[in-house]
């Protein structure tokens, strides 16, 4: 009797754990954050405002494109794509703009549009929070190392990548000195701290080292000292607002006989207009198949997309828009491979497993593949290491064929 | 020290808009007993305004050099007239900090209004530069030099010379007086805020081709302008011209000799250390006697 009601008494009790499980289970599944029936919420950050807006506005707005083609394609499984961005300038300001994303508007995932200061001051919070992150122009190695499986890098490589590509570029005429004047903020910092070694190890002598604050505008000392190294190759890390007017300065400091190369954050129509003659035969590395013009129609039609819906005010779109635009595709591949169920653990099994060079138009025909196909593995999360070389042309940026 | 003279003439390119850009400052502080945290943001608009005239309206460049900087003028003086006037009766504390927020608030608009980060406008003076043995000198170089010193003396004249800054000179040496005088505080004021905003469209003007125009021309020149004028002596109208040469040429050659990594913190500690030294700056407008 006792033993009967004993067992009744278990069953009863095994039973209750159960129905607690599955409701458990079930709520769990259910309030996956960010995920309802409609739709799925892409958080993403970076800077709106100050010298580095350029940054920001590219990612936000080459996302929203995206964003918008997608849904007016049927979105995803079913659910539309929204996207919310915040500013985001400083460290502090990143780190805010993370947290607030992840803690309070519960965003499924988050995509990095804030350049490398931006994912450095983020980077410990992604790791902890294991939210699923894509990194799309941050080349910092801290959002990289220590390796995380939840956070993914896109078409901008790591600083390490970059270096790699800038040294190859360099090298090219087997220079025997070179000068570099670079940025003290984080991007060249981390790519100085790349290029200096492989330099060295090519056997090249950096015969003159200067700095510049984020921002600068008169270069006059910086290149002074380089022209009097008499290098045979001008490195500049720096973005373009930095070295236009270096560029433009250079000929009359004798600083314009060296061969120029430029670092990818450099790159903007804007600097052939501001630096004139002095920008000819000046070179870079691009991570992207096409410039801004080219005739393949992949770089027409988003060009063509890009200005019915932001117009054309100068200087835009610039390489963000276009990184935003083709890494937003990339997730959404991921997204939709990660099927109606969607949770952020078979979102990142998919990204970890199941993204073999994967391009925009594998999403649909209507994308324009603007960005080389990205490639992910569980042991290696930078999806893109391809790179196109540069050259300023009759005051245009153009492929080196 | 072959490079020297390259330094030098760098130094005294970025010093003669500085000098422009300072003396704006000390202008609007002499007359109006304000400082104008604004001034860096009148100088991007003097850029941003170039860029309008030249690129979406065609305008030669002697017209956009007629028009631009009196439009900064006008837009500075108006807003004295509609803002600051009324703070002024509070307490001068409230117009200050005022200022500050105006020039945020005026670059943010340029911000939102005109969102590309980087404008261009054509160069000035088109044609190869000048040759002396190694030493090159670009006609745009000589126009900054020559140009922005030739306005910021005249604008200098008019105030301490032209019947245009006698009402100005006038409230610098007493307000009271100058009111008992018949003279109008508002009207003198706008005036006041009218020429400092001329400089420094001019300012904005001339560094426009250089540097690109960008909402941040607002920062970047706000600083070096009050160093310039703090350096020359804050209410002194020579020091302002001649403070800004100096700071143009410690900047280079600290740079150049000391270390590019850490050019503004040097250029900083040289300040300090002038300070410490003469704290009235290198220019005092009066001489003081000890007692």
């Amino acid at each position: 009797m006792f033993g009967c009601h004993g067992s009744a008494r278990t069953f009863a009790l095994g039973l209750a754990t159960c129905m607690i499980a599955g409701v458990i289970a079930w709520q769990s599944a259910m309030a996956e954050p960010g995920v309802d029936k409609e739709q799925i919420l892409i958080g993403a950050f970076g800077p709106l405002t100050g010298p580095a807006s350029w940054i920001g506005l590219g990612a936000r707005d080459g996302m929203q494109l995206a964003v918008d083609e997608i849904n007016a394609n049927g979105g995803i499984n079913g659910r539309k794509l929204r996207l919310q961005f915040e500013g985001a300038q400083t460290p502090a300001e990143s780190i805010a703009a993370v947290k607030k994303l992840v803690e309070q508007d519960a965003v499924f995932a988050l995509v990095l549009g804030s350049g490398s200061t931006g994912a450095a001051a983020a980077a410990d919070y992604l790791r902890e929070s294991q939210v699923p992150s894509y990194n799309i122009v941050g080349a910092t190695p801290k959002i990289r190392q220590p390796f995380s499986k939840h956070i993914f890098n896109g078409v901008f490589p790591s600083a390490a990548t970059i270096a790699t590509s800038f040294v190859q570029e360099a090298l090219r005429g087997k220079p025997k000195k070179v000068a570099i004047i670079t940025g003290t903020y984080e991007l060249p910092q981390a790519l100085l701290t790349g290029v200096e070694p492989q330099l060295k190890n090519a056997g090249v002598e950096i015969a003159a080292k200067q700095s510049f604050d984020l921002g600068a505008k008169d270069f006059t000392a910086q290149l002074v000292e380089a022209a009097r190294a008499k290098p045979d190759v001008i490195l500049f890390i720096g973005h373009y607002t930095e070295a236009a007017p270096a560029l433009r300065q250079a000929p009359e400091l004798g600083a314009r006989n060296a061969r120029w190369v430029l670092d990818i954050s450099a790159i903007s129509d804007s600097l052939p207009e501001i630096a004139g003659s002095a920008a000819e035969g000046v070179r870079s590395i691009w991570m992207f198949p096409y410039y801004f013009n080219d005739r393949a129609p992949a770089m027409r039609d988003f060009e063509a997309k890009w200005r019915r819906k932001y117009g054309t005010p100068q200087g835009r779109p610039n390489y963000v828009d276009m990184n935003g635009y083709g890494d937003l595709y990339v997730m959404a591949v991921a997204l939709r491979k990660a099927g109606a169920d969607l949770t952020r653990a078979r979102l990142i099994d998919v990204w970890n497993s199941d993204m073999h060079a994967v391009k925009p138009s594998d999403f649909g025909a209507f994308a324009s593949d603007v960005t080389f196909p990205e490639t992910f593995t569980p042991q290696d999360h930078d999806g893109n290491k391809a790179y196109s070389s540069l050259e300023i042309v009759n005051g245009h940026w153009q492929v080196v064929k | 020290m072959e490079e020297l003279p390259r330094l030098l003439l760098g130094g005294l390119k970025i010093g003669a808009v500085y000098s422009l850009a300072a003396l704006g400052i000390v202008v609007i502080h002499k007359a109006t007993r304000t400082v104008n945290f604004a001034h860096g943001a009148l100088i991007m608009l003097g850029a941003y305004f170039g860029f309008f005239l030249l690129r979406l309206f065609g305008l030669p460049y002697a017209l956009v050099y007629l028009l631009a900087p009196v439009a900064v003028g006008g837009l500075a003086a108006g807003t004295e007239w509609l803002f600051l006037r009324r703070l002024r009766r509070s307490d001068a504390f409230s117009v200050v900090i005022s200022t500050i927020f105006i020039g945020l608030a005026a670059t943010e608009l340029i911000r939102v209004a005109y969102r590309s980060d980087l404008l261009s406008v054509p160069q000035v003076w088109n044609g190869p530069p000048f040759f002396i043995g190694d030493f090159v000198l670009t006609r745009e170089t000589l126009w900054i030099i020559v140009g922005a010193l030739f306005m910021a003396g005249t604008g200098a004249s008019l105030f301490a010379v032209a019947r245009f800054g006698r009402p100005m000179r006038a409230m610098a040496a007493s307000a009271r007086g100058a009111q008992l005088c018949g003279y109008s505080v508002n009207v003198v004021y706008a005036q006041a805020w009218f020429l400092g905003g001329t400089l420094a469209g001019f300012a904005g003007l001339f560094l426009a081709p250089v540097m690109g125009i960008t909402p941040e021309l607002a920062d970047i020149m706000i600083v070096p302008a009050f160093v310039a004028a703090i350096l020359g002596g804050f209410d002194s109208i020579k020091g302002a011209l001649l403070g800004g040469v100096v700071l143009g040429l410690i900047e280079t050659l600290s740079a150049a000799y000391l270390s590019s990594a850490s050019k503004s913190a040097l250029t900083f500690l040289i300040l300090l250390a002038i300070l410490l030294w003469r704290p009235r700056g290198l220019f005092p407008e009066s001489k003081i006697r000890d007692v």
